[in-house]
C-alpha cells in the first residue's frame, strides 16, 4: 500500500518535483532543482503548472458528499473513491510572459515559428503548452538590429518545456474516515501522508455536511427528499516547498427512490491556495550581490565560510549567463503562488446502498469536467430509532 | 424494478470502470524539453562555392548533460540561419551579393572528430538567397522534416558530435567578387528531447 501511495502522488507531483531525479530537498526542506528549470520563470513555471494543481485541489474537494439524508445517529465508517478529470484546451495553453526586451525592434529581432507559419517580433506574452498541453514553441532572437552587443543576453534564442499530451488526468485517491453524528451531521476526515524523497507530504482535509431540510419543513418525509450543507477545509504540505490549502462550501440535494437507490446532486464554490518555493543549484543569496542586486561582490567580500558556496554560485552563473529571463542569469527561487482555475462546481450522481455498503459514481461540470467514484462502508451505527446497520 | 436497479447499479460501475481506465496518468511522468543548440560557422578568406563548418558537442550543453541519461527520444525540429558579418575581397555591396543557393549538412561524428560514415544529412536549404535578406534577421526558419529529424535523434543518441556544414553555392551574375575576406553567420537549432 505504501508503495501503491507512493507512485500516486509521485504520478501526480511527477512534473513539478520530478523533472528529473536530479532534484532533491536541501538541508532547509527547500527543493532544489538543476538546469531543466532555467527555461521557467516562476510566473512562467505558475502558468505551466497551474492545470495540475486545478486537478489536485479539485480532486481534494471531491467526493465531499453523496447522499444529503444523514441518519439520526452515531456511526463509523470508511470511504475510498477515485476521481478522474478531462483537461478542457482552455487549460492546454497558458500565457508564457517573455523577458522585457523582446518585441523592442529597436534592440532586437526576433520570430517564432509557429503552426509551420513565422511570425515577427513577438513581445509580452506568447501562447505556450501548460503540462498538459502539447509542442511548445521556440522564439529564435537574432542581432542587435540598432547598436548593443550581439552577446547580450537579451539576444539569446529561448526554448520552452513542452507538455505531456494529456486530455485526462487521475487525481489523488481519496480514503476517508467518516463520523455519523445524532444531529444530523457528518463528519469526514481524509489523510494522506506519504515520503517524498526524505521529507513527508502530508494531506489533511476535514469536512462536514449538515442535513436541513428538516429544520424548514421542506420535504415531506414520504417524499424521501433530503438538502444539506456541506463545508471543508483541507490543507497539503511538502517540507518548506509547498504549503497549499484549500475550502469549499456547497448545498447538495438528493432523492431516494426506495431500494437503497438514490441520486444526488450539488453546487459548490471553492478556491486553492498557497505557495510553491524552489530553489536553483547553486543559487541566488543577496549576500553575494552589491546593493544593486546585479553586481557580485568580489570573492575577498565574502565571509571565509561562505566561499565554496560562493564560488559554487558564481560557476553555475556562467551556465546561464546569457539566459534572456533576469531571474533565471541570477539565479533566484522559483517561487510562486499556487491557484486553481476551478471557483464552482456543479455535480449530479448516483448512489446504491446495500447493507453496509454504498456504492457512488457522480460527475461534475467545474473547471475540467471530473468524474468521481468510490465505495463508502458503515461499519457500525448505534443510538438511531431506525433499523442499525452493523 | 428490480432488473432496473441492476442496470443502474451495473452502469454505475461500467461508467467507473470507463472513466477512470482512460486516465493518461503514465504520460505525466514525462518529461519533454525542448534545448536550443547554436553554431556559428566562420567562412574566412575563401571563394564560393566552398563550405564552412562548426563543430559541436552536446556535452556543452547543461539540459543535454543533465538529462543524456534518460534520452528516450529526440528530434531535431527546425533552425534559424542569419548573416551576421560577410565582406568580399573588393568591398562588394551587400544588396548585390546573391548566392545561387545554400545547403545545410549534418554530420555526425566520433569524440575524436572522425566522421561516421554513412552519417551526413542534409537538413535544409535556400536557394537565390539574397544575402541583405539574411543580414541580421530572425525570418529564416527551416523546419526539419520529422522523418528526417527522427533519423537524425536515433544516431544524437548515440553520439553527441557532429558538424554543421554550410555549403554555399557560387554567386548569381557575372564578373561577381567571388572571393569572401569572411562570412560570419549563425545558426540556432532546436531539439526536442523526451526523458523518462
Amino acid at each position: 500500500m505504501k508503495k501503491i501511495i507512493q507512485l500516486l502522488i509521485g504520478i501526480t507531483f511527477a512534473s513539478t518535483l520530478s523533472f528529473t531525479a536530479k532534484a532533491e530537498f536541501n538541508k532547509d526542506g527547500v527543493l532544489e532543482v538543476p538546469g531543466d528549470f532555467n527555461l521557467f520563470t516562476s510566473k512562467n513555471l505558475q502558468g505551466y503548472t497551474k492545470p495540475l494543481f486545478t486537478t489536485i485541489g479539485q480532486g481534494a474537494q471531491s467526493n465531499l458528499f453523496t447522499v444529503a439524508s444523514y441518519d439520526e445517529s452515531y456511526s463509523i465508517g470508511m470511504d475510498f473513491s477515485l476521481s478522474s478529470t478531462l483537461i478542457p484546451g482552455s487549460q492546454q495553453v497558458y500565457d508564457a510572459v517573455l523577458p522585457a526586451a523582446f518585441g523592442d525592434t529597436n534592440r532586437m529581432d526576433n520570430a517564432a515559428y509557429l503552426n509551420g507559419k513565422i511570425v515577427r517580433n513577438v513581445g509580452g506574452t506568447i501562447e505556450q503548452p501548460t503540462i498538459y498541453g502539447g509542442a511548445s514553441n521556440a522564439i529564435y532572437v537574432v542581432a542587435p538590429v540598432k547598436g548593443g552587443d550581439p552577446a547580450d543576453s537579451i539576444y539569446k534564442t529561448i526554448a520552452f518545456n513542452e507538455g505531456t499530451n494529456i486530455t485526462t488526468m487521475a487525481s489523488l485517491p481519496a480514503f476517508q474516515l467518516v463520523f455519523g453524528l445524532p444531529t444530523r451531521t457528518e463528519l469526514r476526515f481524509r489523510y494522506l501522508g506519504a515520503p517524498v524523497d526524505d521529507q513527508m507530504y502530508s494531506h489533511l482535509a476535514i469536512s462536514a455536511n449538515q442535513q436541513l431540510d428538516h429544520w424548514m419543513d421542506l420535504f415531506d418525509e414520504s417524499d424521501n427528499m433530503a438538502l444539506a450543507l456541506n463545508v471543508s477545509y483541507q490543507f497539503m504540505t511538502l517540507a518548506k516547498t509547498i504549503d497549499m490549502n484549500s475550502w469549499a462550501v456547497g448545498l447538495h440535494f438528493s432523492k431516494g427512490f426506495g431500494d437503497g437507490l438514490s441520486v444526488y446532486g450539488g453546487l459548490q464554490v471553492e478556491d486553492l491556495s498557497g505557495t510553491f518555493n524552489m530553489v536553483r543549484q547553486n543559487g541566488y543569496n543577496a549576500d553575494y550581490y552589491e546593493v544593486d542586486g546585479k553586481t557580485l561582490k568580489s570573492a575577498s567580500a565574502i565571509p571565509k565560510e561562505q566561499q565554496l558556496n560562493y564560488q559554487a554560485h558564481v560557476a553555475a552563473r556562467k551556465d546561464v549567463e546569457t539566459n534572456p529571463f533576469e531571474e533565471v542569469r541570477y539565479l533566484k527561487p522559483l517561487t510562486f503562488d499556487i491557484e486553481s482555475f476551478t471557483s464552482w462546481r456543479f455535480t449530479v450522481g448516483g448512489a446504491y446502498e446495500y447493507g453496509i455498503m454504498e456504492l457512488h459514481l457522480d460527475m461534475g461540470y467545474a473547471s475540467q469536467m471530473f468524474l468521481n467514484g468510490g465505495i463508502r462502508l458503515r461499519f457500525k451505527e448505534w443510538g438511531n430509532s431506525s433499523a442499525s446497520a452493523e | 424494478m428490480k432488473n432496473l436497479k441492476s442496470l443502474l447499479v451495473a452502469l454505475l460501475v461500467a461508467a467507473g470502470i470507463i472513466g477512470f481506465s482512460s486516465c493518461d496518468v503514465t504520460n505525466i511522468s514525462d518529461v519533454v524539453l525542448q534545448m536550443t543548440v547554436d553554431f556559428d560557422p566562420i567562412f574566412e578568406d575563401k571563394m564560393v562555392p566552398d563550405s564552412s563548418i562548426d563543430l559541436t558537442d552536446l556535452n556543452d550543453y547543461e539540459t543535454y548533460r543533465d538529462n543524456k541519461e534518460d534520452i528516450e527520444d529526440a528530434q531535431i525540429l527546425h533552425f534559424n540561419y542569419r548573416i551576421d558579418e560577410i565582406k568580399t575581397e573588393n568591398n562588394m555591396d551587400i544588396d548585390s551579393i546573391v548566392f545561387e543557393s545554400v545547403n545545410f549538412y549534418m554530420i555526425l561524428t566520433t569524440a575524436n572528430g572522425d566522421r561516421i560514415p554513412g552519417q551526413r544529412y542534409k537538413l535544409g536549404e535556400f536557394k537565390n538567397l539574397h544575402v541583405s535578406d539574411y543580414y541580421k534577421t530572425a525570418k529564416h526558419i527551416i523546419e526539419v522534416p520529422s522523418e528526417l529529424g527522427n533519423l537524425i535523434s536515433e544516431q544524437i543518441k548515440s553520439t553527441p558530435y557532429f558538424v554543421f556544414v554550410t555549403e554555399y553555392s557560387g554567386l548569381v551574375g557575372e564578373n561577381v567578387d567571388n572571393r569572401f575576406d569572411y562570412i560570419k553567420s549563425h545558426m540556432d537549432m532546436v531539439l526536442r528531447i523526451k526523458t523518462k
